[in-house]
């Protein structure tokens, strides 16, 4: 057996099998069309036909942001989408991309007119805010306040800080590094226009400051009408003072970032410490390379989460409790390093758990505060 | 039964596939290439309609959009012209208008599914909704006459009617959107297609073009081939190999029918020349021999005119002489008379070595008495061996030869000898004399066995009268060589040793013993009735 005859049995056999082979190529090429076929099919399968196999959900929900692309509010829809799920529920995200005043107000008239189950809002104006609110819980729709309040509205729940707590941690907090001198916290100039209640935060300061009669506090009150207005405010405040302010107190991060942009600028970062509500990544930063003394902030997810336990409490009880309280987290530079592991992880969990991340008990404390 | 059902069915298909007559082979290809070109322009056509029905999809949801709100649009401006006119023809249109809006929205999605665009398309449907109750509320408040009531619905419509057309440009966008991005994937899908059709048309072309080939060379092969041997043989060269042919087509049954023809005509054609050569063989044979016979009995009726009459004659001579006293007359005559007894015997047979042994010694003795002590005889003859058969009148006309031609100027001391014994399987005959010797050309001559076959009986008797002038009844020395060699089959049977150096002359006989089965066995039995 050499290889030629080996060679001629191979041909011998291909003719003998011509036909069998033939056959075989034709089912193979079917074989190749149709799972051609099938790849395209699943590839062109669209979207709605993807969303058409998901489970119809009891309630339709919206959380109306003051701005929702921040990182904030995306916390917060976190949180909303997680409670969503947990009492079958769908949230929508409502609200303008960046900042706008009119349009947390006419999100809520949508939503009336849409006739949602439920609608989780934040405050910006409070006046048009507080119209829209009346409007919709008329029509029968529950509404929560979440984070900033409309407290003479006719909503059901609020979900935020106690702005009186708020105020006494600042108190602490200024007392710790500085005994002596002169306090300025940042106001709005319009109470009705303000996000956060104002009066109460510095209530609560007022109240704790009293104990250090060496303290002073005055409240610089910035125009929200024009985004420049309050750079330029602050920046009046350093030019006019005598060397006499020991901390500025911010109560948003635009103001916070400002204070300290405008403090490097003197060179008078060593002698003027600044505290901040909420954070960002360049808040974090600061705190850091110790800018900024300290923030306090609250927990977003906690309270988007908290705000959709509300609205389907309403909507199953008929009731729920007047206010919602949310933890506040002072970060300063002996805890920085850890507070962003934490968020770190949550963004990472969320990002491998997808848009809808289904645990809260990845956020510790969650569940708890929840209830 | 349920269970062989599909293997007959198998069975049934693969015997139809089976390529087992031209037809097939030929039909098969091609109906292969057909499905082969049909699936594929089948799969290209199916690829391309998905694509298009997508596409189509596509922007009728985008168009279906525009619809809307253009419906919702006919709704408000119906509206304001009932609420401004207060027209049955425009509360006739509002009518139409808002059924054909709710027949629009109701084509939109109001399930509650965690889905961006579905969620969307819910808002709107029950904006919507929402709309037409305001603009019912508003027209009932008209006919009431109520300003108040009317205008609040009408604003409230109106804020409505910028929230769904807010939405709708959402919808739209985001509808746009994902349209665009599912174009942009059935571009590259397109390609992907058009990239595998290619593929496939290259692979069928492929597969085509050898199923095509092989079938054109399996069907030609075998017959280009059949065509070459049957060439060859109308040349009339039966030496063609067999064609191998392994289909099983009318090609195959051509081949194999050719292939037997070949060997039935090959064995045909042998078998006639073989019984050709036979029979002219056999023929040849009888008809040489009997003419040699008759040559020798002629040549010996010549020499004895009436071998009876001197025979008895002889007969009675003997016994006279027996009578008379005279001895040595009475033997002699005897011996006369035994002699021509053995002559005038029918030689169509064969004879044994005694008998020929015995009718040389009656002609020696005839002769001595002749030729007195001028000669002399001896033989030494071995008696196991004088059974075997040969044919007869060979060792007188030797010893003749001896003594009339050998020993024939030979005054004294002449000698003739006579040697039978065994020699391996047969049996030597050496008849010798001490005389001239003959010369080698003559000794050639007389073995020439070509020139005896050739030569007519005549010949070999004029030549054999001629050769020996003085000697009327010598019967020839080439006439024994052939009859010897016709015999026996076999040219080695008789040799003549002689010439310069040499004395005298030896012929020496190899007697092949002959088979039993070849023998005549009646001869002896024959020979003895004739006397």
């Amino acid at each position: 057996m050499d290889k030629s005859s080996y060679a001629i049995r191979l041909r011998g056999f291909f003719i003998r099998h011509l036909y069998l082979l033939a056959v075989l190529s034709i089912l193979l090429l079917s074989l190749l069309a149709l799972l051609a076929m099938n790849v395209l099919r699943q590839r062109l399968l669209d979207q709605a036909e993807i969303l058409a196999s998901r489970r119809e959900a009891r309630y339709h929900f919206v959380l109306v942001a003051e701005q929702t692309d921040s990182p904030f509010w995306q916390e917060v829809y976190a949180g909303a989408r997680a409670a969503a799920s947990e009492v079958d529920a769908v949230v929508e995200l409502a609200g303008p991309q960046s900042f706008s005043t009119d349009q947390t107000a006419e999100q809520i008239l949508i939503a009336s007119a849409a006739r949602l189950d439920g609608i989780a809002t934040c405050v910006v104006d409070t006046n048009l805010t507080e119209q829209a609110i009346d409007q919709a819980v008329k029509a029968g729709i529950p509404v929560v306040t979440l984070e900033y309040d409309a407290a003479e509205s006719l909503r059901q729940c609020f979900v935020g800080v106690n702005s009186y707590d708020l105020g006494q941690t600042f108190g602490r907090l200024v007392t710790d590094r500085n005994p002596i001198g002169e306090i300025v916290i940042l106001v709005s100039d319009d109470p009705q226009r303000a996000s956060l209640s104002e009066n109460q935060i510095v209530a609560g300061l007022q109240d704790y400051l009293a104990r250090y009669p060496s303290l002073t506090l005055n409240s610089l009150e910035i125009n929200r009408d024009s985004a420049f207005s309050a750079e330029q405010a602050i920046r009046d405040l350093l030019v006019k003072d005598q060397q006499t302010v020991r901390a500025i107190i911010s109560l948003n991060v635009g103001d916070t970032l400002r204070v300290v942009e405008a403090l490097v600028d003197d060179g008078r970062t060593n002698t003027v410490s600044v505290l901040g509500y909420q954070e960002n990544s360049d808040v974090l930063e600061y705190i850091q390379s110790g800018l900024i003394q300290a923030v306090i902030a609250s927990d977003p997810y906690q309270i988007g989460y908290d705000s959709i336990q509300a609205l389907a409490e309403i909507k199953t009880n008929n009731r729920t409790s007047d206010y919602i309280p949310s933890d506040l987290v002072t970060i300063d530079a002996g805890n920085v390093d850890a507070y962003l592991q934490t968020v770190l992880a949550a963004a990472g969990a969320q990002a491998s758990t997808g848009i809808q991340p289904e645990s809260a008990g990845e956020r510790p404390g969650g569940q708890e505060r929840g209830q | 039964m349920i269970a062989a059902r599909p293997g007959k069915w198998a069975g049934r298909l693969f015997h139809i596939l089976t390529p087992n007559s031209l037809f097939k082979r030929l039909l098969i290809p091609y109906l292969l290439t057909g499905i082969l070109v049909g699936a594929s322009t089948v799969y290209n056509i199916l690829s391309i309609n998905i694509i298009v029905d997508r596409l189509n999809a596509t922007y009728e949801s985008n168009a279906a959009i525009f619809d809307l709100v253009e419906s919702l649009g006919e709704v408000q401006t119906y509206t304001e012209s009932y609420l401004s006119t207060k027209s049955s023809t425009a509360l006739e249109n509002y009518y139409r208008a808002s059924d054909n809006l709710n027949e629009k929205a109701a084509l939109l999605n109001d399930e509650i599914i965690d889905a961006e665009p579905l969620l969307l398309e819910r808002n709107i449907r029950r904006m919507i909704e929402s709309y037409n109750l305001e603009t019912q509320s508003a027209i009932q408040a008209k006919r009431g006459r109520d300003i108040a009531a009317y205008t609040d619905h009408y604003n409230t419509s109106m804020q409505i009617y910028e929230y769904i057309i807010l939405y709708a440009d959402q919808l739209n966008k985001n509808r746009f959107e994902s349209n665009y991005s599912q174009y942009r994937v059935m571009g590259q899908l397109l390609d992907q297609i058009q990239l595998l059709d290619i593929l496939i048309l290259a692979l069928i072309l492929g597969i085509n073009f050898v199923i095509v080939l092989l079938t054109a060379l399996r069907i030609t092969r075998p017959v280009a081939e059949l065509a070459q041997r049957a060439g060859l043989v109308a040349e009339g060269n039966l030496d063609v190999a067999p064609i191998d042919v392994d289909s099983h087509d009318e090609v195959h049954t051509l081949a194999k029918a050719f292939d037997t023809m070949i060997v039935s005509l090959k064995a045909y054609v042998t078998q006639i020349k073989d019984n050709l050569i036979r029979e002219t063989r056999q023929k040849e044979h009888e008809l040489v021999m009997e003419n040699l016979l008759q040559v020798a009995q002629l040549k010996n009726l010549q020499a004895q005119i009436n071998p009876h009459f001197l025979f008895n004659a002889l007969n009675t001579g003997a016994q006279m002489a027996m009578l008379e006293g005279a001895d040595r007359t009475s033997e002699f005559v005897e011996h006369v008379a035994d002699f021509y007894r053995y002559n005038i015997k029918l030689f169509d047979r064969d004879v044994t070595l005694r008998e020929e042994i015995q009718m040389a010694k009656d002609y020696i003795y005839i002769q001595k008495v002749r030729f007195g002590d001028r000669i002399s005889y001896n033989e030494s003859i071995d008696l196991d061996c004088l059974s075997i058969r040969m044919p007869g009148l060979v060792l007188q006309p030797l010893v003749e030869n001896a003594l009339n031609h050998g020993l024939k100027d030979v005054e004294q001391g002449g000698r003739v000898d006579l040697v039978a014994q065994w020699k391996g399987d047969r049996v030597e005959v050496l008849v010798h004399d001490n005389g001239r010797g003959m010369d080698p050309e003559k000794i050639r001559q007389t073995l020439d066995a070509k020139s005896l076959a050739t030569a007519s009986p005549g010949q070999l008797a004029s030549e054999t009268a001629e050769n020996q002038p003085g000697n009327g009844a010598g019967i020839a020395l080439s006439n024994v060589v052939a009859r010897l060699r016709l015999f026996f089959h076999c040219e080695d049977v008789i040799d003549i040793i002689s010439g310069p150096g040499i004395e005298g002359t030896t012929v020496r006989l190899s007697l092949p013993v002959l088979a039993d089965a070849s023998l005549p066995a009646t001869e002896p039995a024959e020979a003895t009735g004739e006397n």
